[in-house]
Parts: structure tokens; C-alpha cells; sequence
């Protein structure tokens, strides 16, 4: 059966209280790193190939790569 | 980028508003409400708050998430008691593309429901789907804030090293540039990204940390993208995510300059990385005998289409 409104209000107030206290919440992604439950304007949630990342992770990942493989564009130098 | 902050008083206005609109339907008024995601829940229980106890004792509710990457529709809680004959209300509280609240009532018309009403406090004015009532309008590059316990600062990193990020400036000319243990990229100088800057309006940044330069970002903007010419920072800084720190900064400069999408040109090995996050080969190569490098780019939203160059 559908929820009553009194059933969704609980049901809500229960999963508000895990997204605070970071604990997964079905119907929402969690971040494949950290497990943050992502929403999109408070964490940022961004696809990868292996599921979502919150945006703290997403540019960890990112920056472990820079570390070893920067990113340029070849040019002519003037070597001043 | 413009970011819109809704207060308790002006949601509750919206709310208030809806609420007399559904009413005025009398028999159509719609019993079961299907609420998208966490954020439509969050916005049924505003609006409930303005119904009379009468008419909210009989309301149904029907939680639906729908991944928008795998793009199928989850009813979390069954509704074999519910008469799709009658009108039904679809809820969301920001709607950005609108394909989430289009597969919502495409699969609520699937199985059966005739009156669809639909939803949402923000829609973003490029949404492919316009709800019968919504809020508020906004670009497509804006972001609203509302309902929320906390508001989230733009941040670049979440640990040290805490350095300065800010633009090259001509006193940097001279001084020791990051080594970043690539040979190519370790001949370049301060000096010639001053003359980048200078001539062609490239945008350069570097971060300081004490008295260390230990990284650099060099783009430009080139119409709706943000083209990033060079990223890199010092080996005495690997692990701690200066690049990160970095690309997040181009990322953040491209989405308040209404850019929707990133590109750079990545090395053929480097490949697999930049498609593992979600970047896509443009296709242009460039073959330079030993290096080959090859375009790539990466929407910033998935509600903006990017331009094809």
C-alpha cells in the first residue's frame, strides 16, 4: 500500500537523519569513495566509470593524476 | 553563474500558492503524490504543512528515485491501493534537463495513470519538460539554494597545504617553477606564461605556498569552453593534491563564465584515466612522432549541451 502522509513524514524524518549522520539512504547514491550520500548541491555528484563521486573525491582522484602526469599543450618556447 | 538563495519564507510562499491552486481543482485535486528523489520529499512535506488535516489524512505517497545515469524509474513503496483514474501529482523540488521528470511520467502513463499533474519550486529555462506548476525560472548555468541545514562554501581543497591561489603577476618572472619531473613541461618558465597571458588572454594562476610556487593552471576561454593549455605542480608536492586543487579552481572560473563543457589535450597513454572520468575523445589528434596527443572533453552539466567547436 501507498504511504499515509504521517507513514512519509516518518519515513523522511528517518532518512534525513541518516543523510546527516553520512549513512547510506536507499534511492540515493552513495560516493564510491568516501560513501557520502551524494546530493547534488550539497556534496556535487559526479559520474565515473565506477559509480559516482562526491566532488572532494572527484578531484583527489584527479589531482593524484596531475601529480604524475600534468597536463600541456606542446608549444615553442622562448626559454627566457 | 548566478546562485539564487530561497528562504524558509519564500518557499513557503510557493508552497502556500500551490496548495490554494490544487485545492481550487475540488474533485480533481490530486490524492496520491509521487515525490522524485529525496528533494521532492523534502518539498511535499513543505507544502503539506498547508493543507487542511481533512485533505491530508487522505493523501497517499509514493516515493520514486530514478538514477539519471542508468535512467530507470524505482517506485520505492508499492501502490497496488492507489486509482491512477484519478488525478495524480508528480513532485520535484529543482528540475535541471527535465529528463528525470519526463521518464517519471512517462513510466506513470505506462502504467496506467491519466491525469498527471506536475511539479517543481526551480525549473532551469533549457528543461526539455515544463511542469503544469512551477516556481521559479532560473539559467541554465544558475543554481538555487533552498531547503537546505547547511549551504556549502566553494572550497579548493579540504586539507593542507593551505597556500594562496591567485593570478601570475610580472614579479613572479624569475622564479623557480614547479618541477614537475616531465622534461617538457619542466622547461617552461614564468616568463613564457606571462607572455601567454599577455598576448593571447590566457588565464594564469598559480599557488603559492610559503614562498614556493608549487603549481600552475594556464586556459583560456574559447566560446562555451574552457580550453586548460597546462596543469602542473612540483614533485616535492605529490599526494597532496595541488593539481586537484587546480582543476577544481578551472572548473569553478568556467562554470561562472557559463562555459559548458572542459577540454585539454591528453597524451594517447593517459587516455583510459580521461575516459574512466567521464571525458570523451573529440576526435582531433595531434601526432607529434613520439607524442600523440589527443583532444578531450568533459561537460561541466548535464543539463547544457556543450558546442562543438
Amino acid at each position: 500500500m501507498a504511504l499515509s502522509f504521517a507513514e512519509f513524514k516518518a519515513a523522511l524524518a528517518k532518512d534525513q537523519a541518516r543523510l546527516d549522520s553520512r549513512q547510506p539512504v536507499q534511492g540515493i547514491l552513495s560516493c564510491t569513495d568516501c560513501e557520502t550520500p551524494l546530493q547534488e548541491s550539497v556534496t556535487g555528484s559526479r559520474s565515473v566509470d565506477d559509480g559516482h563521486l562526491c566532488s572532494d573525491c572527484y578531484f583527489e582522484r584527479f589531482g593524484r593524476e596531475l601529480d604524475e602526469h600534468p597536463v600541456m599543450m606542446p608549444r615553442a618556447l622562448r626559454q627566457a | 553563474m548566478i546562485t539564487y538563495f530561497l528562504g524558509r519564507e519564500q518557499v513557503d510562499a510557493y508552497a502556500v500558492d500551490l496548495v490554494n491552486r490544487l485545492l481550487a481543482l475540488g474533485e480533481e485535486f490530486p490524492t496520491t503524490w509521487f515525490l522524485l528523489g529525496i528533494s521532492g520529499q523534502n518539498m511535499a512535506e513543505v507544502i503539506s504543512r498547508h493543507i487542511p488535516d481533512d485533505v491530508l489524512a487522505k493523501l497517499k505517497v509514493v516515493r520514486v528515485a530514478c538514477d539519471r545515469t542508468q535512467g530507470e524509474v524505482e517506485w520505492q513503496d508499492p501502490f497496488d491501493d492507489v486509482d491512477l483514474d484519478k488525478p495524480v501529482l508528480l513532485l520535484d523540488s529543482a528540475i535541471h534537463s527535465g529528463h528525470t521528470m519526463l521518464k517519471a511520467t512517462r513510466a506513470l502513463a505506462d502504467i496506467g495513470a491519466k491525469e498527471i499533474l506536475t511539479y517543481s519550486l526551480v525549473i532551469k529555462a533549457g528543461s526539455e519538460l515544463v511542469p503544469n506548476y512551477f516556481g521559479v525560472i532560473i539559467g541554465d548555468h544558475d543554481r538555487a539554494y533552498f531547503l537546505l541545514n547547511s549551504i556549502p562554501n566553494n572550497r579548493l581543497q579540504k586539507t593542507a597545504p593551505f597556500g594562496v591561489l591567485r593570478v601570475l603577476q610580472e614579479t613572479d618572472i624569475g622564479r623557480t617553477f614547479p618541477r614537475t619531473g616531465v622534461p617538457s613541461m619542466d622547461k617552461i618558465s614564468f616568463s613564457d606564461l606571462m607572455y601567454e597571458k599577455t598576448s593571447r588572454g590566457s588565464h594564469v594562476y598559480v599557488y603559492e605556498h610559503g614562498k614556493q610556487l608549487c603549481g600552475y593552471v594556464s586556459f583560456e576561454r574559447r566560446g562555451g569552453i574552457l580550453f586548460i593549455d597546462g596543469l602542473g605542480s612540483d614533485q616535492d608536492y605529490r599526494g597532496r593534491n595541488i593539481g586537484g586543487l587546480l582543476m577544481r579552481w578551472a572548473e569553478n572560473w568556467a562554470r561562472s563564465h557559463k562555459c559548458d563543457s572542459i577540454e585539454l589535450w591528453a597524451l594517447e597513454p593517459r587516455i583510459p584515466f580521461y575516459r574512466h572520468m567521464h571525458f570523451v575523445e573529440d576526435g582531433r589528434v595531434m601526432n607529434l612522432g613520439e607524442e600523440v596527443y589527443h583532444l578531450m572533453r568533459r561537460r561541466l552539466l548535464y543539463n547544457v549541451k556543450p558546442e562543438v567547436a
